[in-house]
């Protein structure tokens, strides 16, 4: 029964979700056609292919064609499964996303859940004795987080851990002579994605914190729990089996929208860790004028967040029944 | 050719090895080990033909072969110091116009096939087609074509007689296989299988290229010109240039190139990273657009060559230059760099001299207003430098360039943009003043002529950006590049470098001496000016000082 | 507020001074931040009575240049908050009491700009544009930062549509747009001030990453976020480049944070909504 209900509210949201991405789309290749530049010329200087050969180029690719038949082109190849050949990555734009996309997810995925874990972790630590000293320093550290910006973070995690202590990979995602498989791999992999996600992580869990101990509080003057006080629970596992329940809806609600801010933080921490994702390929295409692999890298982000979004939505109505007759 | 010697080590010889690094002949022979390049970007394709960037570059001319390479004096004149590589000899026609090549029998390519004359006649013809559009085409225009004797013997045909057709012959080209790319349409080359999984010839085999993460190369150990020491070569990919630096500083990679000053200064302290300087082939300078917007019109400030002048005598070149490069930069005395400019103490740029400066400015009629800064008939004395915004060495200039000229009542707007932009805004000359780079062939014949010669001033696809034009510049640069021998060649450059100096189309700021680090347990071979990688092949570790990762034979 | 009171008088005491810095800072100390000095002798040198912070790269004086960036940083926040504040507040409360088509318009608007990450769109937008000066940068700074308000601002005040008062002036039969007026705005004003207060925060961290790529503002104007990038190369041998500019920001975003949370008690703030 609920699960009808479910996959219901699942529906429209989808479909919207849908809508939203093709917007996104259409608006970046209006945006990316406005932009000036050449993208056969991305080295600095001159790179001396002959006006005539890059003509040729630009011709094949179709980047001499009115707005209109760009985007109509675009659509209709992007129906099919094609988006395009990119001239920067030297290959088709699918294949290059399909080589970023699973370290962004293995980045994203492991900062969300570590993040969460992280924040639910100290709001609960705060919430047990509010306005202790506990609360306030726990609480002061995750607002000092909270202000750091991101590539900060990164940088000082670098100096630390990679060049002072020398416990941790610098950047990349992976050893670049390694050659081995099986466990060695995985240990290796896991060494590297440390730092990145950590760093990651941490403004997550500043985020999630906060919102946290405010769904904490607010679980706890529940008339539900107020009887539970009475009838003589003790407070600690009160705040876990009980407020915990009631402040989870909230929380997963967040998730879904952390998630643009995740993809956001992703593109700089990418970047200073030089991780292969779709940050640094959104990056190499937008600054080398890739218009095809740019489009490639903002639709399918747009798509994982909106998808994101919905999912967490729905969820929190599942978990929240209270919410399912509001407006959203 | 390398010798293989086989391990004759002693303990003694052992010892010694350590002070003894600039020998990489001595006791390191025995094959092996696994050098990491950190490289701020990946390559663009893998065609040699078609690569433009300095990774690029890098790999193919690991892969692929010349027919010979230049010696360590770097001459261009005539054959005199050339090393053979594919082809083991060449005789020249007597009446010099044309020159037999003759492979060496023992060439494959890293698919087994053998090396032929017809591939080296089908490179000719694929670097000339212009839907191949290869960049470097226009330099092989004395070359009238490459026909076939025997299996064995290519003959190359030229147009006329100069004094570098050997190296025009030799030097522009890798030589590809015919084999794997007759089949390709000249104009999809780089959308190609071939352009990511190249075979070559040379003394490292291609084996795999993760992008954005690594190239990987392995010795070719059955290489007709002896296997690369190296078991392996490793290109890393580092987005971000400090993250290259980290790799070095973590001991995640072995050699890192292009190291800056700032840099230079974070390395000194660590007896295991060696910094290696050379000199290379590039120069900065700024250069005046002297038509307006790419028209045939006098650009309305840059048109006037007094004031050029007075731009020129403004900037303290020396000061600059040891700001932003330290001692590892000096400032050219013309349009090439200083390992190929004539050694002539004569031969100087205009001097920086602000009270001139001034002078000149005042008497052109751009007078100070009460601010300090200069204007002629209500216009302020006002230009944009364009620059492209990453490259961190052009943005200092540019910040200092327009603290000096504001000193000199000129506004100087610096419009920083992406490299795609930078290089249209370039190419169309739609721009006033710009800070450019080129990193130059090892002779001014070919690139001073290209980016300085009134041919190529107007055309739309012309290498003459500023628009300079001198009939008189033209004629003597000319000569010098027809000259028979190395002598008169010098003084005839010294003689049109002398007319550009005068005539300050551009600025010449700086020749960087290049710096290498490596991590001290490697042994690098000589770094040429055409390139640190020129001869990667004959670099070496130690089996003493091998790590875990050295050890790690036949990679796949 | 949710969290801990920390106690928000430091903090509004540090914006008041950041904000005092930026108006008074060049008649306190009248060096010209851009003025490069004796290269030879004063590139990235330590402090001295000259230079109480020493100089840059270039041989500028990095005192007089992070007060220029806290004139240009703050300039920038305020701006950028001032666009988010009046496009998210407007769209916000027009979506709230405007019929459904144009409730549903707005929030579909909403939608598509919260799921592009700000920072890839203000990259795409530069790139568009060719390169932004800082003003028009802090403009679309704000333009792409006010989705997360607009959708605030309607929750709040569709809340209160629903609400006893609304409905009590509907029944004396007051206009919807009086009632919008009247009785909407002076009850979404805190969060509206919140909200402000945190989009000011946002936009100078997010200048300095976008400094911090290579897409700041234009040379030589000082930004913190700029002073950071610029003295990055130089982190292992003058720290004090990159350090001085990036305590700047924390404790000026730090600052605006706290005071956030006590503009709104109780509205826990966030960064979440495509904020970065």
């Amino acid at each position: 029964m609920r699960g009808m209900g479910a996959a219901r509210a699942l529906a429209l949201p989808l479909l919207r979700g849908v809508l939203v991405v093709l917007v996104v789309a259409v608006v970046s290749l209006v945006l990316l056609h406005l932009a000036p530049g050449d993208p056969l010329a991305s080295s600095a200087d001159d790179p001396l292919v002959p006006t005539e050969a890059r003509a040729r180029v630009r011709a094949q690719m179709g980047l001499d064609r009115p707005l209109p038949a760009k985007v109509g082109a675009w659509f209709a190849y992007a129906a099919r499964g094609d988006l395009g050949f990119s001239l920067s990555a030297g290959m088709p734009v699918a294949e290059a996303v399909a080589g970023a996309l699973p370290y962004t997810l293995r980045l994203g995925g492991v900062a969300l859940v570590l993040g969460f874990a992280l924040g639910i972790a100290v709001a609960l630590v705060q919430a047990r004795a509010p306005e202790s000293r506990w609360d306030r320093w726990v609480g002061g550290g995750a607002l000092a987080l909270w202000a750091l910006p991101e590539f900060i973070i990164a940088l000082g995690l670098i100096q630390l851990f990679s060049l002072r202590l020398g416990w941790l990979p610098s950047s990349g995602a992976s050893d670049p002579w390694s050659t081995g498989g099986g466990a060695i791999r995985w240990t290796e992999q896991l060494r590297h994605l440390v730092l990145p996600a950590l760093t990651l992580a941490l403004i997550v869990a500043a985020q999630v914190s906060r919102h946290q101990r405010v769904a904490l509080r607010e679980a706890g003057r529940e008339p539900f729990l107020r009887a539970a006080r009475a009838r003589g629970v003790r407070e600690g596992a009160l705040l876990y089996r009980h407020a915990g329940g009631a402040a989870l809806a909230p929380t997963i609600a967040l998730a879904g929208l952390a998630l643009p801010a995740l993809a956001g933080g992703a593109l700089i921490v990418e970047q200073v860790f030089a991780w292969p994702g779709m940050g640094t390929l959104a990056f190499k295409a937008l600054a080398e004028r890739d218009a095809q692999l740019a489009l490639g890298c903002v639709v399918p982000m747009a798509a994982v967040v909106v998808g994101g979004g919905v999912l967490a939505d729905a969820a929190h109505r599942w978990l929240d029944p209270r919410r399912a007759t509001e407006p959203s | 050719m390398p010798t293989m010697r086989r391990r004759a080590l002693t303990a003694l010889a052992f010892s010694l090895l350590a002070s003894a690094c600039a020998d990489p002949s001595g006791a390191s022979d025995a094959a092996g080990g696994t050098a990491v390049i950190a490289t701020p970007a990946d390559p663009d394709v893998l065609v040699p033909a078609l690569t433009t960037t300095a990774t690029g570059q890098a790999v193919v001319q690991q892969l692929f072969d010349r027919l010979a390479d230049l010696g360590d004096d770097m001459n261009t004149v005539g054959d005199r110091g050339f090393r053979p590589r594919l082809a083991r000899a060449w005789t020249w026609s007597a009446d010099s116009l044309s020159i037999a090549f003759a492979l060496d029998a023992r060439a494959r390519w890293h698919d087994g096939r053998p090396v032929s004359a017809s591939d080296v006649r089908f490179t000719f013809d694929l670097y000339r087609d212009s839907l191949t559009g290869a960049p470097f085409a226009p330099l092989l225009a004395n070359i009238d074509s490459v026909t076939v004797r025997d299996s064995l013997t290519a003959i190359f045909w030229f147009h006329e007689r100069t004094s570098e057709q050997f190296f025009d012959a030799t030097y522009q080209m890798l030589i590809h296989p015919q084999h794997l790319l007759g089949a390709v349409p000249h104009d999809s080359l780089r959308q190609s299988p071939f352009a990511r999984t190249p075979v070559g010839s040379g003394r490292f085999r291609f084996v795999a290229w993760e992008p954005r993460v690594k190239v990987v190369l392995a010795s070719d150990t059955t290489n007709y010109a002896g296997r690369a020491k190296l078991d392996r070569v490793i290109f890393a990919t580092s987005s971000d240039a400090a993250a290259g630096v980290n790799r070095m500083l973590a001991k995640e990679a072995d050699v890192l190139d292009n190291v800056r000053p700032e840099v230079l200064a974070q390395f000194a302290g660590r007896s295991d990273i060696r910094t290696v300087p050379y000199a290379a082939l590039s120069f900065g300078y700024l250069m005046f657009s002297l038509h307006d917007n790419g028209t045939a019109r006098p650009h309305p400030l840059f048109g006037d060559r007094a004031l050029r002048r007075a731009l020129g005598l403004a900037l303290d070149r020396r000061s600059f230059v040891r700001a932003i490069f330290d001692s590892m930069a000096t400032v050219p005395v013309g349009p090439v760099p200083t390992a190929i400019a004539p050694k002539d103490t004569s031969l100087v740029q205009l001097p920086f001299n602000a009270a001139e400066s001034d002078r000149v400015l005042d008497s052109l009629g751009w007078a100070r207003g009460a601010d300090g800064m200069r204007a002629r008939g209500g216009k302020p004395l006002a230009f944009s430098l364009l620059i492209p915004a990453p490259v961190r060495t052009r943005v200092r200039y540019a910040t200092l360039i327009q603290a000096a000229l504001k000193e000199r009542g000129v506004i100087v707007n610096i419009e920083s943009v992406e490299p795609p932009v930078f290089t249209e805004r370039v190419t169309k000359r739609a721009f006033d003043a710009t800070l450019y780079s080129v990193a130059t062939d090892p002779t001014p014949s070919t690139t001073v002529r290209q980016s300085w010669g009134s041919a190529g001033a107007l055309t739309a696809g012309g290498s003459n950006r500023s628009g300079y034009a001198n009939p008189a510049f033209d004629a003597v640069a000319d000569s010098a590049a027809h000259a028979s021998d190395s002598d008169a060649a010098r003084a005839l450059w010294t003689r049109a470098f002398r007319i550009i100096n005068d005539d300050a189309p551009a600025i010449w700021l700086y020749d960087p001496r290049q710096v290498l680090a490596v991590q001290a347990r490697l042994q690098p071979a000589r770094l040429l000016p055409t390139g640190w990688f020129a001869r990667l092949a004959d670099w070496g570790i130690p089996a003493g000082q091998r790590l875990p990762r050295d050890r790690v034979s036949g990679a796949k | 507020m949710g969290a801990p009171s920390h106690s928000w008088r430091p903090a509004l005491a540090v914006l008041a001074a950041v904000i005092g810095v930026a108006v008074l800072g060049p008649v306190l100390w009248r060096v010209d931040p851009n003025r490069v000095g004796d290269l030879a002798t004063l590139r990235s040198a330590a402090s001295s009575w000259a230079h109480p912070l020493g100089t840059d790269e270039n041989a500028r004086d990095l005192l007089a240049r992070l007060i220029a960036g806290a004139r240009v940083s703050m300039a920038f926040g305020v701006l950028a908050a001032a666009v988010t504040a009046v496009i998210g507040a407007g769209v916000g409360l027009l979506a709230a009491v405007s019929r459904p088509w144009v409730d549903r318009a707005c929030m579909s608007v909403v939608d598509v700009g919260i799921a592009v990450p700000r920072l890839l769109l203000l990259i795409v937008l530069t790139a568009a544009f060719g390169r932004l000066s800082w003003g028009w940068l802090a403009v679309a700074m704000g333009t792409t930062g006010w989705f997360a308000l607009a959708r605030l601002v309607r929750a709040r005040a569709r809340a209160l549509v629903g609400g006893d008062f609304a409905v009590a002036a509907r029944a004396l039969g007051a206009p919807t747009m009086r009632v919008a007026v009247r009785h909407l705005i002076p009850n979404v004003t805190g969060t509206i001030a919140a909200a402000t207060v945190l989009a000011f925060a946002h936009a100078v961290t997010l200048e300095a990453a976008l400094s911090f790529i290579g897409q700041g503002a234009e040379i030589p104007i000082a930004t913190w976020g700029g002073l950071i990038s610029e003295g990055r190369a130089q982190i292992a041998t003058a720290p004090r480049l990159v350090l001085l500019p990036a305590i700047a920001i924390v404790v000026t975003v730090l600052a605006a944070g706290v005071v956030a949370d006590r503009v709104e008690r109780g509205e826990p703030w966030t960064r979440a909504n495509g904020a970065r």
